[in-house]
């Protein structure tokens, strides 16, 4: 009983396959004499079991549209084929008048930032917030102390 | 062909600009991605969007994959890459909703089947656990997190995931046994049922 | 003649003396102490706090400061990072994984005789703070309304031993204050500079201030400001907003009316309406019971509608939402074809007319 308390930490190592050799037959040796403790490595591997038992989690419909897409850019495309089309000098001039082009369009609705997908609200207001943490020290006037409190991150990345 | 073979040969096309493989690559892969992105930044959009990001970085990047076989592996490095630059740009910063990860809503379940006609989900978790045991797993730490999802759901190997983390074997194994205790006493009321009925 | 140069010789020791009816005024003393770390250094331990969210950050900082740059080394329990500002860029240290970022913020030009336009300062008495004897004041909107900020000088440097800054609700929303401090000790000056062990993780690129014009060919859309501003404020210039990995050229219009910063974003709208764009649990606009389907692949419902069109299972998604962050407010709202975002320490009323006020194309 009492050495249960030692081999009590070892366990999910036993289970996990992290033990092995002397280390390994030792808890297999305690486990043949200890109830309490086959009990618990059963609990320990019916854990596991659950957890492979649990499903992964589909991602939604829409993601490979979305990067086969992204994959697929137009504006690439386009400049490969003129490439081959009008030789090393021309497509500097092709370049150019993409880009006019694209400013042109641009104001009907028609360029590729049109097919862009919108941020969720609460991501981009947060992105529009953080953006002008820069500006919010630099201010005048501006507590520059409590300022690079916002600089840490939510999360204990460290 | 066994399977790594035609993950193998799948990555060989794409690489030199086949979308068909490539998308083929994706409907095997994007579960265990989606999911793996999932248990880290805890919310289903960011988690959709991340996931994207990782397969379109990984067309670009396919060039640079020197072993084919290694693709899982990479194609986790890419997307473990992903969340922490969005966890530490902050935007990350989003309420985990416990309902939403266990599929609980107001609505009645919706008849779902997956892209590729893959077999039918058999049952065997009810939905009250698939809860239990997302919210045992949010109170990990992110990397045993990410240890028990790679092994346990993924099923990949201790060195996979090694190689994922950019740790030693003997670290994952020891995060694991770690994570495995933890869970086991965060859902003990299931673990101990009697009757061994999940 | 004599004794009317004496007396103006007395009057002007009268005037410079700083008696009672001839005090420099409060301005003066808030000006100066912008510029103290530039007359003298300062070593000291200051106690910050910041109000966001309904919750407290809080940290302990040691500051550093001479010939105009500063350095805070933060520490809680959990985290240390440092801030250094050496007159052109703010360095961000992160001493654990030994990366440093570098921002390079548009220095707004301080614009005193806006400031002095839109607000009082006024002298409130004296305290003692870290010891040291000090200059209370407190700065308050000429309209009226309470304090936006209350600071508390060193009487000696002119240096500001305490800050406390208000939002537009009169919420306290950050305070530092310090707990010891000493002037003129020498300071090295490699405090600001980037350890050469450190490596340089990310580097935003300088925010050019453009014209509205030029600001339009880079965005690719015409930017026409808000036709309504809160009372005092002007604009500062526009930038191009980034906003990562999001592809929408944003446009930003940075205005101020001399302390408080107003930005006014706008872009073309993007293709909402897709399930992406259904916003998340938990937002304003679908908190009205949508749910998510009891998937036994864990799916939501609304994702099976497949992507495109606007009609989906759920509210309409091109709802204004707002967030509250206490030291400032955000608003998104979607016109019929320019979304806008605005930022600043407004009410949300305040924020949602700017928003409405830009013109759709």
């Amino acid at each position: 009983m009492a050495q249960c308390e030692q081999f009590k930490n070892r366990l999910a190592g036993y289970v996990v396959g992290a033990l092995r050799g002397r280390a390994r037959s030792r808890v297999e040796e305690h486990l043949r004499d200890c109830a309490r403790c086959r009990a618990e490595v059963a609990a320990l591997e019916r854990t596991g079991a659950l957890l492979a038992a649990s499903p992964l989690l589909d991602a939604p419909d829409g993601n490979w549209d979305s990067i086969s897409r992204r994959i697929a850019q137009p504006a690439r495309t386009v400049t490969r084929r003129l490439r081959w089309a009008w030789g090393a000098a021309a497509s500097a001039v092709a370049i150019v008048l993409i880009i006019i082009a694209f400013f042109v369009a641009s104001p009907n609705g028609s360029g590729p930032t049109q097919l862009a997908m919108s941020p969720p609200a609460e991501e981009e207001m947060a992105a529009a917030i953080e953006g002008r943490i820069p500006a919010a020290w630099a201010a005048p006037l501006s507590d520059e102390a409590a300022v690079g409190l916002r600089f840490m991150s939510t999360e204990d990345g460290g | 062909m066994s399977e790594e073979v035609q993950v193998q040969d799948l990555v060989l096309r794409a690489r030199s600009g086949d979308v068909t493989a490539f998308e083929r690559l994706y409907r095997r892969h994007q579960a265990g991605i989606y999911t793996f992105i999932l248990s880290q930044v805890r919310n289903r959009e960011t988690a959709a969007d991340l996931t994207q990001d990782t397969f379109v970085r990984a067309w670009e990047s396919l060039r640079r994959l020197r072993e084919p076989g290694a693709f899982r592996g990479w194609l986790h490095r890419i997307a473990s890459n992903l969340v922490r630059d969005q966890v530490k740009s902050g935007r990350a910063r989003l309420e985990i909703s416990q309902s939403a990860l266990a599929g609980d809503g107001d609505g009645p379940a919706p008849e779902l089947a997956r892209q590729d006609g893959g077999d039918p989900w058999d049952g065997s978790v009810s939905a009250d656990v698939r809860a239990a045991i997302w919210q045992a797993l949010d109170e990990l730490s992110p990397e045993h997190r990410a240890a028990v999802v790679m092994h346990h759901m993924e099923e990949m190997s201790v060195n996979e995931i090694a190689r994922v983390a950019g740790v030693r074997p003997g670290t994952i194994m020891s995060r694991l046994a770690r994570a495995r205790e933890a869970l086991r006493k965060r859902l003990a009321p299931i673990v101990e049922a009697e009757d061994g009925s999940v | 003649m004599r004794s009317s140069a004496i007396g103006s010789i007395l009057l002007a020791v009268f005037l410079y003396g700083g008696s009672a009816w001839a005090a420099p005024r409060a301005w003066e003393l808030v000006w100066r102490s912008e510029t103290a770390t530039e007359r003298t250094s300062v070593v000291g331990k200051a106690q910050t706090m910041l109000a966001e969210d309904g919750a407290e950050l809080s940290a302990t900082a040691t500051a550093s400061a001479a010939q105009g740059k500063t350095r805070f080394d933060y520490q809680t329990r959990r985290r240390q990072w440092s801030l250094i500002d050496d007159g052109r860029a703010l360095i961000e240290l992160d001493p654990r994984r030994k990366r440093a970022r570098m921002y390079e913020p548009p220095r707004l030009v301080a614009d005193r005789a806006l400031a002095e336009r839109n607000y009082v300062a006024s002298q409130t008495g004296k305290a003692v703070v870290a010891g040291r004897p000090a200059t209370a004041i407190a700065i308050t909107p000429r309209g009226g309304g309470p304090a936006v900020l209350k600071l508390w000088l060193d009487q000696e440097t002119g240096f500001a031993l305490k800050r406390e800054r208000y939002n537009v609700e009169g919420k306290l929303v950050s305070a530092t204050e310090y707990v010891e401090v000493v002037f003129g000790a020498p300071v090295s000056s490699d405090l600001f500079t980037v350890p050469s062990t450190y490596v340089i993780a990310h580097r935003a690129p300088p925010r050019d201030r453009l014209t509205l014009e030029q600001l339009g060919l880079r965005v690719g859309f015409h930017v026409g400001p808000p036709s309504y501003l809160p009372a005092g404020y002007v604009l500062v210039g526009g930038h191009e907003a980034q906003w990562g990995r999001w592809e929408l050229q944003t446009a930003e219009l940075r205005y101020t009316d001399g302390i408080r910063m107003l930005s006014a974003f706008e872009r073309r709208r993007g293709r909402e309406g897709s399930e992406r764009d259904r916003g998340r649990p938990g937002t304003e606009e679908d908190r009205g019971g949508r749910g998510h389907g009891r998937g036994r692949r864990g799916h939501s419902r609304d994702e099976r509608g497949g992507r495109g069109g606007g009609h989906g299972l759920g509210p309409p998604t091109q709802e204004t939402s707002f967030v509250d962050r206490g030291y400032e407010k955000a608003v998104r709202y979607f016109g019929p074809t320019v979304v806008v975002i605005v930022v600043g320490d407004l009410t949300q009323d305040e924020l949602l007319r700017v928003a409405r006020s830009v013109p759709q194309q």
